[in-house]
């Protein structure tokens, strides 16, 4: 189980950002994304989402399980409205959609996951609060306990830590830590070089290129292979 | 006491408006209750304007049959709704701005139309409707809106509901992709169907009133989306009644009647309904203050 990247390039149409990423992240990877603004954190995520096509190459995480084959995303502004009329137990229901899709009941085995999923991020007394009430620490802890239902083997966060206090932050790495431990891969785009601390590797974006490494200079297992590219940023001509 | 609802058991033509409205106001419950949450409440409007023009030159062609003006609502209510998003974006203008300058023109031409025929064509019942008036083809119609409508939206709830509150997850949750725009079209369907059902007893201008009302009201009633449609099915059906009552003893107007029962209700359900109202909230707020002192 690892994320395959071969000669990628993103951007958009008339605006490529990076070219030539290469490279593989292997399963139960923790991975910063890190790099300034505008360094092209978010249009890496996305195309790794299937949000946005590659301008060109390919990204492929490769699982041999099937329940393990699909990809989480959790963007930088949520796109749940505000004031949507849903209970903290029905938005991490929710995670459940690929899998139920039209129909299908919840079975019990269900249900646990998500009493499971609520109880990890610290809202197990909130389950029947309605989600508009929540603080934004609360509702992000929310989603990850959706981004826990949904069961998916590569985790793709956008600036998770954005609109949260320190305890909610504390509590969402440990989420993250959980996932990781399960052998979940995931990479999550921070803009904070503390909080990147507690993530063992770091894939850094600056006009060298993308460049993984460890986070405390070690050098990277057999498992995950550099990140080859280091071609930059490519100027349309 | 008895004697005010008398005449919803004297009077076949308010047994059948009664009928007819209580049909609408089911089918419009859902569907109220999810353009009220995707923000398209004006949207709805539009598309009710929209149905004019081809109501008119039906009704003018056929000489006022009732078949011939449905089909006629549905087609350029349908062909509004279908270009007037695609329209915008092209003319590069607001979504709103592209919808307005639609259901405007709409309603011009619609006019226009109806005034061709020098008098043939009752243009007050094609913008304000004739509820008392309601034929068997229209009844059925409004029995067909509500039962389809049932159907469309339990089929399609789930994925439709999550476009509404969340269209980014539906896009990248890996679920069926299909199922995001097949959701839509069903809901958008089902609006047009109740539009064109809505026309013959509220007219174009007060179409989506029977939709759209409810549902506002709604809101202040429930907090789960589930019971908001029940609420606004109740509240719907409450509103035809009391507007028929009004319009029968006070010889109203009975479209003009009934909206403005609906009305009504919006307001009282906002200023004293159990959720997020007026009263609730200010309570709400002395108990806190309460409890600070």
């Amino acid at each position: 189980m690892s994320l395959i990247l071969n000669d990628l390039a993103i951007g958009y149409p008339n605006r490529l950002v990076m070219a030539g990423i290469g490279g593989t992240i292997g399963a139960g990877s923790s991975v910063a994304l890190i790099g300034q603004n505008g360094a092209g954190k978010s249009t890496l995520l996305r195309t790794l989402a299937g949000q946005q096509s590659p301008v060109s190459g390919s990204c492929v995480w490769d699982a041999p399980e099937k329940r393990h084959r699909s990809l989480a995303w959790l963007s930088q502004s949520p796109g749940l409205r505000p004031d949507a009329p849903l209970t903290v137990r029905e938005l991490a229901a929710m995670g459940l959609w690929a899998r139920l899709g039209f129909f299908a009941k919840p079975c019990r085995h269900d249900q646990d996951k998500i009493d499971q999923a609520l109880d990890r991020v610290g809202l197990s007394g909130l389950e029947n609060q309605q989600v508009s009430t929540l603080s934004g620490g609360q509702l992000q802890r929310a989603l990850f306990a959706r981004l826990s239902v949904q069961d998916c083997g590569l985790i793709l966060l956008d600036e998770p830590f954005s609109a949260v206090d320190t305890a909610s932050q504390a509590q969402l790495l440990e989420v993250i830590q959980h996932w990781v431990g399960e052998g979940r891969t995931v990479i999550a785009a921070i803009h904070d070089l503390d909080c990147a601390r507690h993530f063992p590797l770091w894939w850094e974006l600056s006009k060298f290129g993308a460049i993984l490494r460890r986070s405390d200079d070690k050098p990277l297992s057999s498992l995950t292979q550099p990140i080859r590219a280091v071609s930059g940023i490519t100027h349309p001509s | 006491m008895v004697g005010v609802f008398a005449p919803f058991f004297d009077y076949e033509f308010m047994t059948r408006a009664t009928l007819g409205g209580a049909a609408l106001a089911l089918a419009g419950a859902p569907l109220g209750v999810f353009l009220v949450m995707r923000r398209m409440s004006l949207v709805g409007d539009a598309v009710g304007h929209a149905v004019l023009p081809g109501a008119a030159a039906a009704a003018l062609l056929s000489g006022g049959s009732t078949l011939w003006t449905t089909l006629g609502a549905a087609l350029t209510g349908t062909m509004v709704f279908m270009t007037a998003g695609p329209a915008s974006r092209a003319l590069r203008l607001p979504e709103d701005a592209g919808f307005a300058v639609f259901y405007l023109a709409a309603l011009a031409i619609g006019v226009l139309i109806a005034s061709m025929g020098g008098g043939v064509i009752d243009l007050d019942r094609l913008l304000f409707g004739a509820a008392l008036a309601i034929d068997n083809i229209a009844l059925a119609l409004a029995c067909i809106a509500a039962i389809v409508t049932a159907i469309g939206m339990a089929l399609v709830y789930r994925p439709l509901l999550i476009d509404t509150l969340d269209p980014q997850f539906l896009r990248a949750s890996g679920g069926a992709k299909w199922a995001g725009p097949v959701a839509q079209s069903v809901f958008f369907g089902l609006l047009a169907l109740t539009t064109v059902a809505s026309f013959h007893a509220l007219g174009a201008l007060m179409s989506i009133g029977l939709t759209i009302l409810p549902a506002i009201a709604a809101r202040f009633w429930a907090k789960s989306v589930a019971l908001m449609i029940v609420s606004a099915a109740v509240l719907g059906i409450a509103g035809v009644l009391a507007g028929l009552l009004v319009s029968f003893h006070l010889s109203a107007p009975v479209g003009a009647a009934i909206v403005s029962c609906l009305v009504g209700i919006v307001l009282v359900s906002s200023l004293f309904g159990p959720n997020q109202s007026l009263l609730t909230r200010s309570l709400g707020k002395a108990s806190v203050a309460n409890r600070a002192s």
